[in-house]
């Protein structure tokens, strides 16, 4: 099988195709600690292409909460215990071996397309097809925490077996909500599954689609996605997938007259946990150097937000800022090697830093650009031994073309409702 | 139809073998005497001695042909006789099928003048309905037959590359209460669809459906045995399709879903001579 270069995991890795990269690729980032679960984005998309016969079960974009939800129940425990029983005790990282070329360290394991070979397997990836029961539940577990700590609680309050609390950096008792949509991966596993290649990655934006005119419904992207975000309709007999909400993406939404869009889920994102964008690739199929624009800022710059499960070899295009109070051991399980550096960006932020992170959820409009314009300092702290400055800088968002669609400062302004209208909803 | 063809191929992430048959058989452990006995002299010559594996007779009468699998006429002492087939397993291409739960068809088939109707029949204990929303898995069952009468048969694996073939499938898509579509079918339509298509193919992945749909069949399923009719005429005017001016080559596949059979995972024979008198 091909090599290709995955730089999540800074090695090159199997795949069933030749290396190849798109000119753009569709990319987001979702900040999991200001997420209230509030599945504003899970019907915004099910509202928009899900609601009909045979597409009951369907959601595109769904919020579970970790460690015990999932949707479907148990996929990521499932694929997790696959790829360890292909090859146990061995899926570890090595991160001596950072680099310009390895910025999160070497993944030294086997991704889901190598453990067929290790276990004498005929097939793309290693993969299951979820049953019905597991998908029926898409908010099981809600809210459930962990740690032993809460029930043998006396109080019955957040507190430990001695009335210690939890406190930061790391909660004894945790759950967090992890947002997901189809990753649109540099290399599917559903495009690889997929007999009849009718799964294709667009070489404008790297979207991943299955075309519903060759697929022929033999689930075998269902089987071999390892994030499940391909789905079987019985009324059709064939496989649906997030589609990115290309029409947005390609700016066909008459709302912006021809400005690329941000998909239906991050539009509606009531927490503003969401930004997504475009990166651009370079002819060496590597991110074109773009700090100015927010993704790349965010993903490869300063390195706080992290894919989900670089391990399984798909190298995923949603990235995280993890949840800061998860244990540590767990978030590196879901997000790799690079989860310390991440907090410790995220909870003492530099302006540039906090200033990006103003920009989530402000425009419909994809921001290609970034800019800060200074302004005074307003606050000053410690975090956890470490001083933290604030100042009121002005972030300015830009689209394609340069031109400004977006203007925000780091402290909100402050309205005061006039006198006669105190009262009026 | 041509045009679409040409498109899958741009498309089309071609395998690192060449499709023929001498080579399929060292890759696979298929049937030697099934998959070698066209090898020699090409499709003609295997027509005309006769060497194409098992032959069904195609009897020949003059009445109308039901798709009814329970006519008599697929039932009585003067039925057609029935060629019992063994069905392979599928060793060739990923997903590979080592254990086929069908292992056996029957197969027979009569003409009249004008039309051709082919019988399957084999059994299986679960008339499936072993699926719920999210997956399912049918009950299947192919013909397929090479669209040229001349030089080396296409491959076994759905043809290859310029050497197109056809194929007759039917779908049990009347499992569960009749409610299970069809792309872009209403559900009206879907009610009375009997789960029959007629396609092309020249290699894997390249299975299309043809814009022009000529044949017909039915499906019953009583006493653990799907019994299966599939009709055509002998000439149409569709280039794709096979036209049965003399004997043809003739390939038999199934599926059962309680066994999760989909795509090439399956039971497979081929190259038969359907001959024709």
């Amino acid at each position: 099988m091909p090599e290709v270069y995955n730089w999540q995991l800074g090695r090159k890795a199997t795949y069933v195709y030749e290396e190849k990269h798109p000119k753009e690729q569709f990319t987001f980032v979702f900040n999991t600690n200001r997420c209230i679960a509030c599945q504003t984005c899970t019907m915004a998309h099910k509202s928009t292409w899900t609601f009909s016969k045979g597409q009951e079960y369907m959601w595109w974009n769904n919020v579970e909460t970790k460690p015990y939800g999932g949707y479907p129940q148990f996929w990521d425990w499932k694929i997790l215990k696959m790829l360890e029983q292909s090859n146990p005790g061995q899926n570890v990282w090595n991160v001596r071996k950072t680099s310009n070329k390895a910025i999160h360290g070497v993944y030294e394991g086997v991704t889901i397309f190598e453990a067929p070979a290790k276990i004498g397997l005929n097939q793309q990836a290693i993969g299951y097809v979820p049953t019905d029961e597991e998908w029926r539940f898409p908010n099981f577990g809600e809210d459930t925490a962990h740690g032993r700590e809460f029930t043998q609680s006396r109080e019955g309050t957040f507190g430990g077996d001695n009335g210690t609390k939890s406190v930061l950096p790391e909660h004894k008792i945790w759950f967090f909500y992890l947002q997901r949509i189809c990753n649109h991966c540099t290399y599917p596993g559903c495009l690889a599954a997929c007999p009849r290649k009718a799964i294709y990655k667009r070489q404008e934006d790297g979207i991943v689609l299955i075309d519903q005119s060759r697929c022929r419904g033999y689930k075998k992207c269902v089987e071999q996605c390892p994030y499940k975000k391909p789905m079987f309709r019985g009324t059709t007999r064939i496989s649906e997938k997030c589609i990115a909400c290309y029409p947005r993406i390609e700016g066909l939404d008459p709302l912006t007259e021809g400005d690329q869009m941000e998909t239906r889920c991050m539009a509606a994102c009531v927490g503003k946990i969401r930004l997504q964008g475009l990166v651009k690739i370079g002819s060496n199929g590597e991110w074109a150097h773009d700090p100015d624009n927010p993704q790349y800022y965010l993903i490869r710059d300063r390195k706080v937000a992290l894919p989900l499960y670089p391990q399984l070899g798909t190298e995923p295009n949603g990235y995280y800022v993890p949840s800061r109070h998860v244990p540590r051991a767990y978030s590196q399980q879901m997000f790799g090697p690079g989860v310390d550096h991440s907090i410790d960006q995220y909870m003492v932020p530099d302006r540039d830093l906090l200033g990006v992170l103003q920009l989530f959820r402000t425009t419909q409009r994809i921001i290609f650009k970034w800019k800060r314009e200074p302004g005074p300092k307003i606050f000053e702290t410690n975090i956890h031994g470490k001083k933290f400055e604030m100042f009121n800088d002005t972030i300015i968002g830009f689209n394609r073309k340069g031109k400004e669609i977006i203007r925000v400062t780091v402290e909100e302004p402050f309205y005061v409702r006039p006198e006669e209208n105190v009262g009026a909803i | 139809m041509l045009t679409k063809f040409k498109m899958i191929k741009l498309f089309r992430f071609i395998y690192g073998f060449k499709f023929c048959p001498l080579k399929t058989l060292l890759v696979s452990s298929v049937s030697i005497f099934l998959l070698s006995a066209c090898n020699s002299g090409g499709v003609e010559q295997c027509l005309k001695d006769e060497t194409c594996g098992p032959a069904i007779e195609v009897l020949r009468i003059s009445g109308d042909l039901p798709i009814d699998p329970t006519d008599p006429l697929w039932n009585s002492p003067n039925a057609p006789r029935q060629v019992r087939v063994e069905l392979e397993p599928q060793m060739i291409t990923n997903p590979k099928w080592p254990n086929p739960s069908i292992r056996f068809v029957n197969v027979s088939a009569v003409r009249n003048d004008t039309e051709l109707a082919i019988a399957l029949e084999w059994e299986d204990a679960t008339k499936d309905k072993s699926y719920g929303v999210s997956a399912m898995y049918l009950d299947m069952a192919a013909v397929m037959f090479p669209l040229k009468s001349q030089g080396e048969p296409p491959a076994i694996t759905m043809g290859n590359d310029g050497d197109m073939v056809n194929i007759w499938q039917w779908k049990d898509v009347q499992a569960n209460g009749n409610i299970m579509g069809f792309k872009n079918k209403s559900d009206s339509q879907r009610l009375s669809d009997p789960g029959i298509e007629d396609l092309n193919a020249e290699g894997f992945s390249t299975l299309t459906t043809q814009d022009h749909q000529d044949v017909t069949g039915k499906g019953f399923w009583a006493d653990n045995k799907w019994k299966l009719v599939l009709k055509r005429n002998l000439k149409t005017k569709d280039e794709n399709d096979v036209q049965f001016e003399k004997s043809s080559l003739m390939a038999v596949a199934v599926w059962n879903g309680s066994n999760k059979e989909r795509n090439g995972q399956k039971g497979l024979a081929g190259w038969l001579l359907l001959k024709l008198a």
